[in-house]
């Protein structure tokens, strides 16, 4: 499905969040049963106290991925089910801890009328599945921004993180794998990429050796734009000019 | 000529490889965040394998031969046209269309590296196009794109500036209210913003444009 996708076989597929899921936790499972899940989400922060990160709040680098299942079905009080993405167990020779991972493009959570009460996907999930916590992956850095209010309630348990991040996080640990493993991941990293979620940090000028004399304040832009190529001392004789 | 001087245009060479590479990149990312718009169908551009040619549009990459350098993405969602252009290098204009605006932001005439988006409104939703048939309808080509043209009649007479919101409309219509030959596959009008492509500096203030973008209103 990964190649039928950035080939452009599949286009009709191209915002579905479920082909989304499918593809990543899909080979992510191939690699030690999810072994990199916890480092990868590890950076998510939480919705209520953007300081906080996953890692900070529950170590969770130390856990270990036991049972992973997409889409599993929970009794709700309402009457209905609920079928969060992913739904995950970790372990460590103390703890276990279940958590729950939201996939979204860009797509707002769905809302519930529960007795004329509006409630949000995410507490509606937190409460069926009675996860530890709950992490929202998106594609969109507004998203943690844009949450039903009612999320508040759960705050402490919600982290957003972006697919973006998720994939740095990707290719720090592909640096340092190699064989079969190496291939796996980076067919992750390929596919998110081809997503579009590749981190974009500011313009690369580190390459410009330019003396201090050369610089000025502002250009039309940030302000780490602070040289004018107009300034730059060439000492090229004559002019540029363009061919006819 | 001087080794200093190879070493001068090696680093200008080089500086210019990677200043691209970022505008390529800071580009798709605008595409990328576009097409995550669930009611947003892009329209492809122009390539010899597509049979998708009603509505083609290019880009121009022609910044090696001294002529143009801009990069669009277009689409539409219930009948809008919502899209964006990078114009970074274009054929020195001075008495052109462009004059306007690249010299009330005091912009490099040649190298505007400005990125335009808006939406826009068809006069005929079934028929409009981005059409480009050949040399003679570039510069038309590239006035419907950008959509900042003497063409517009309520082409803003006030300052332009950074990010502020430009309403325009096209004469589309004879005196007799029937619309003028060849404008049915145009807009009647559009409200687009200017900004620095360099303050595109994040992903986030990227998801900002496109999201400023999106709930543009005429």
């Amino acid at each position: 499905m990964i190649e039928a996708e950035i080939q452009g076989k599949v286009s009709s597929f191209e915002n579905k969040e479920d082909v989304l899921t499918s593809n990543v936790f899909g080979l992510l499972e191939l690699v030690d049963y999810y072994a990199h899940l916890p480092t990868l989400i590890a950076g998510a922060h939480n919705i209520k106290d953007t300081s906080q990160s996953f890692e900070n709040v529950v170590n969770i680098k130390n856990l270990k991925v036991t049972r992973l299942t997409l889409w599993k079905s929970f009794d709700a009080l309402w009457g209905k089910f609920e079928e969060p993405d992913v739904y995950v167990e970790l372990h460590d020779d103390e703890r276990v801890l279940k958590i729950i991972i939201e996939v979204k493009y860009k797509s707002p959570e769905s809302i519930k009328y529960v007795d004329d009460t509006q409630i949000g996907q995410l507490k509606r999930y937190i409460m069926a599945t009675k996860a530890d916590y709950l992490i929202y992956l998106t594609a969109s850095h507004l998203s943690a921004k844009h949450l039903q209010t009612d999320n508040l309630e759960y705050g402490d348990k919600i982290f957003h993180i972006h697919w973006e991040d998720l994939n740095r996080e990707l290719k720090k640990i592909i640096d340092s794998k190699n064989g079969i493993e190496k291939k796996v991941l980076q067919k992750i990293s390929d596919y998110l990429d081809f997503k579009g979620f590749f981190g974009w940090e500011q313009w690369n000028m580190d390459f410009l050796n330019i003396s201090s004399e050369n610089t000025c304040s502002s250009f039309y832009g940030p302000s780490y734009f602070k040289f004018d190529f107009n300034n730059i001392q060439t000492e090229i004789k004559g002019e540029f000019y363009a061919k006819k | 000529m001087q080794k200093n001087e190879t070493i001068q245009m090696a680093n200008i060479i080089e500086a210019f490889a990677k200043i691209n590479n970022d505008i390529i990149t800071v580009f798709d990312k605008m595409e990328t965040n576009i097409r995550l718009y669930d009611d947003f169908k892009i329209w492809p551009k122009h390539e010899k394998s597509r049979r998708n040619s009603k509505k083609d549009y290019y880009d121009f990459n022609e910044l090696l031969d001294g002529h143009w350098y801009v990069k669009n993405c277009y689409g539409e969602i219930n009948s809008r046209v919502y899209g964006f252009s990078f114009l970074i290098y274009i054929e020195s204009d001075t008495d052109g269309y462009l004059n306007k605006f690249v010299k009330e932001l005091e912009l490099n005439p040649n190298a505007p590296m400005v990125c335009v988006y808006g939406v826009y409104n068809p006069v005929d939703p079934k028929q409009i196009e981005f059409t480009y048939n050949g040399e003679d309808d570039l510069e038309q080509w590239y006035m419907e794109v950008v959509g900042i043209t003497e063409g517009w009649t309520t082409f803003p007479n006030e300052t332009f500036e950074f990010g502020s919101a430009l309403h325009v409309a096209l004469e589309y219509q004879d005196e007799d209210g029937s619309i003028i030959e060849g404008y049915e596959k145009w807009f009647k009008e559009a409200t687009v913003k200017i900004i620095p492509i360099t303050d595109l500096d994040s992903s986030e203030k990227i998801e900002e444009v496109i999201n400023d973008l999106m709930n543009l209103e005429i």
